[in-house]
């Protein structure tokens, strides 16, 4: 069984990242487990994690909610697209959402940064395969 | 008359005048020849009588002297007037004195004093005067005198020839001046023929004739403007009131376009936000249904059940709600081909059709216009309860064609199941209906309603036929002219 240093999960919704957590751990995919609850807070930990990875280990898969309070998930990716490229190398960007609007799909598709586009919740199963299928 | 009919007022005036002024050269003609005749006659017979009247005076001597010769000398005399053709002289008694004759064959004269002699007879245009001679008021003879009637036919032709040439003159002056004069009033009825046909063409009733004499035209014609005046204020006021129609229909189509953007925004925004809690829920009691497995404490394990049950049912609710309220978000119009629909379909839905053992028959379908995702979410919906409501013995046979007409396409998508008893064939369209429990068939009873949107969106109409435990089919139309306003589609 594969498994990666750290995720990084983006989501207002602190039942969301509870349980999302608790799925991580039980398919024990990965050593650490970050939770930034806006886009921007989730751009500080990757310049941080960037600065100091002893701290703030640098995410390896980014967990990305599209529905969030102040920057969405697609506003946050035009921010990390400008970010330094050493920062976001080797890392996988999936869209989390419950959305079932197909143009989110779409949209999500054609971002280069975006690796995937999932719904929620995340379930053992799914995620086992997911890092199966990325790392 | 049939000719007469057609022809134009311009030449029925002219013919009118002709024949009325011929009818009245023609009168005029007939009664100066009779007149001139008349006058003819009269002073022909006066002249004759007068001739008579100088033989008879002559005659007075050669009478009471009895001399025969000296009568006849006078008789003889009338030679010169070719026209006498016999004369005669009586005496008293009534026996004749003296004859003469143009022709040498003596002419038997009636005996003087009988009434057919009295006036001047124009049998045989022949005519007789009789003179009696007087003498000191003493009646002592009579002068004949037989006359014929000088070249009365040469008259008569003569009368005929300035009579015709009169007629013809007269005819050929009526016709010019009739020709230019009806035009003074043919061109007025003309002018509002033209205008007549100038506002019926274009339209514009605020055309108006402009009237120049008060004659019967200029009545007609002020007529014809009062018309125009009234049909110009019952279409303006057509206008205003349609303009108002207009007005409200917009006021009211904009209020139930906003309403029914506000609902369906309500349900989208409802179903979606609804999902948010619902699904930790859901992850929550997942999460416990694994801390207390079946078998383990207490009742736990089934209440979870129940929870867990009753949390995807809601989910898949609003899941269905969700999808109808987005029928009509973003539609784009495009040429789809029915047949990779179907295709598409089938390959998606592959593992359900397999697990039916069921067979999908399609053929022919055409392309037209639609929207590719809502047609095939139609067919996905039809196929899929064809499926779940297969008959309990026998294997599911869907089958899939189309028909074209004029104005739309119409689609049938027909199975051998459960079939649909007539009482529910309008229920089913409607939203959360449902005819079976859900342990019987599971469902929201949203997918019908969803497709009656769809279809309502094409301008089309969704309807069935069935036959209880035999089968139903599924009818659908698709408009060839789509322009239904999305948000109305309901």
């Amino acid at each position: 069984m594969k498994k990666i240093n750290c995720i990084l999960l983006v989501d207002d919704n602190p039942a969301d990242n509870e349980f999302h957590k608790i799925i991580i751990n039980d398919s024990d995919v990965c050593n650490n487990v970050k939770i930034a609850t806006t886009g921007n807070k989730a751009l500080e930990y990757i310049i941080k994690s960037g600065n100091s990875e002893a701290e703030f280990p640098k995410p390896d898969l980014i967990f990305l909610d599209i529905n969030m309070p102040g920057m969405n998930g697609f506003e946050f990716l035009d921010e990390y697209h400008s970010l330094d490229s050493k920062l976001k190398s080797k890392i996988v960007i999936i869209m989390l959402s419950t959305s079932l609007n197909p143009d989110d799909a779409e949209r999500a598709r054609k971002i280069k940064e975006v690796t995937d586009f999932m719904n929620k919740p995340l379930m053992v199963d799914t995620l086992k395969s997911t890092i199966e299928k990325y790392f | 008359m049939e000719v007469y009919k057609n022809i134009s007022i311009k030449n029925k005036l002219i013919l009118i005048q002709l024949i009325t002024s011929f009818i009245a050269v023609l009168i005029c003609c007939i009664l100066f020849v009779f007149n001139d005749i008349k006058t003819f006659n009269n002073s022909m017979v006066e002249n004759k009588n007068s001739i008579a009247e100088i033989v008879g005076v002559n005659a007075i001597a050669p009478l009471l002297f009895n001399d025969k010769d000296a009568a006849l000398q006078i008789l003889t005399n009338l030679k010169s007037n070719p026209s006498i053709l016999n004369a005669a002289i009586f005496d008293k008694d009534g026996a004749k004195f003296a004859q003469y004759d143009v022709n040498k064959t003596p002419f038997l004269f009636p005996p003087p004093g009988d009434d057919e002699v009295e006036d001047a007879d124009f049998i045989d245009q022949k005519f007789m005067v009789v003179y009696q001679i007087m003498k000191d008021g003493e009646f002592i003879g009579t002068v004949m005198l037989r006359s014929k009637i000088v070249a009365f036919n040469e008259i008569l032709i003569n009368y005929v020839k300035v009579a015709s040439s009169v007629l013809l003159g007269a005819l050929l002056i009526a016709f010019i001046f009739s020709a230019f004069f009806q035009q003074k009033i043919t061109k007025r009825i003309q002018f509002l023929m033209n205008k007549t046909k100038e506002i019926t063409s274009t339209g514009n009733y605020s055309n108006r004739v402009l009237i120049k004499e008060m004659d019967e035209i200029g009545v007609l014609s002020k007529e014809f403007n009062n018309m125009l005046d009234q049909i110009q204020k019952m279409q303006n006021s057509l206008k205003d009131a349609n303009a108002d129609l207009e007005e409200r229909v917009k006021e009211r189509t904009a209020k139930l376009e906003r309403s029914n953007q506000e609902l369906e925004q309500f349900a989208y925004v409802a179903s979606h936000d609804l999902q948010e809690p619902l699904r930790t829920i859901s992850n929550f009691v997942g999460l416990l249904e694994k801390k207390y497995p079946k078998g383990g404490e207490e009742d736990y394990y089934r209440y979870f059940q129940f929870i867990m049950k009753a949390t995807s049912r809601m989910q898949n609710l609003i899941r269905d709600l969700l999808e109808i309220s987005r029928v009509g978000r973003n539609v784009q119009f495009a040429e789809v081909d029915c047949n990779k629909i179907i295709l598409d379909l089938m390959a998606e839905m592959e593992i359900s059709i397999t697990e039916n053992d069921a067979t999908v028959h399609f053929s022919d379908l055409p392309t037209l216009i639609a929207s590719e995702i809502e047609l095939k979410r139609v067919f996905q919906n039809l196929i899929s309860n064809a499926l779940k409501f297969k008959n309990k013995n026998g294997t599911p046979r869907i089958t899939i064609r189309a028909q074209e007409n004029d104005n739309e396409f119409i689609f049938m998508v027909e199975d051998n199941g459960i079939g649909i008893r007539p009482e529910h064939n309008n229920k089913i369209f409607n939203i959360f209906q449902r005819l079976h429990s859900n342990t019987e068939y599971p469902g929201t009873g949203i997918g019908l309603a969803t497709c009656k949107k769809i279809v309502a969106l094409h301008n089309g109409n969704i309807w069935i036929e069935s036959t209880y435990e035999v089968g139903t089919t599924f009818y659908f139309s698709i408009s060839k002219h789509i322009t239904s306003s999305i948000n109305l589609a309901t």
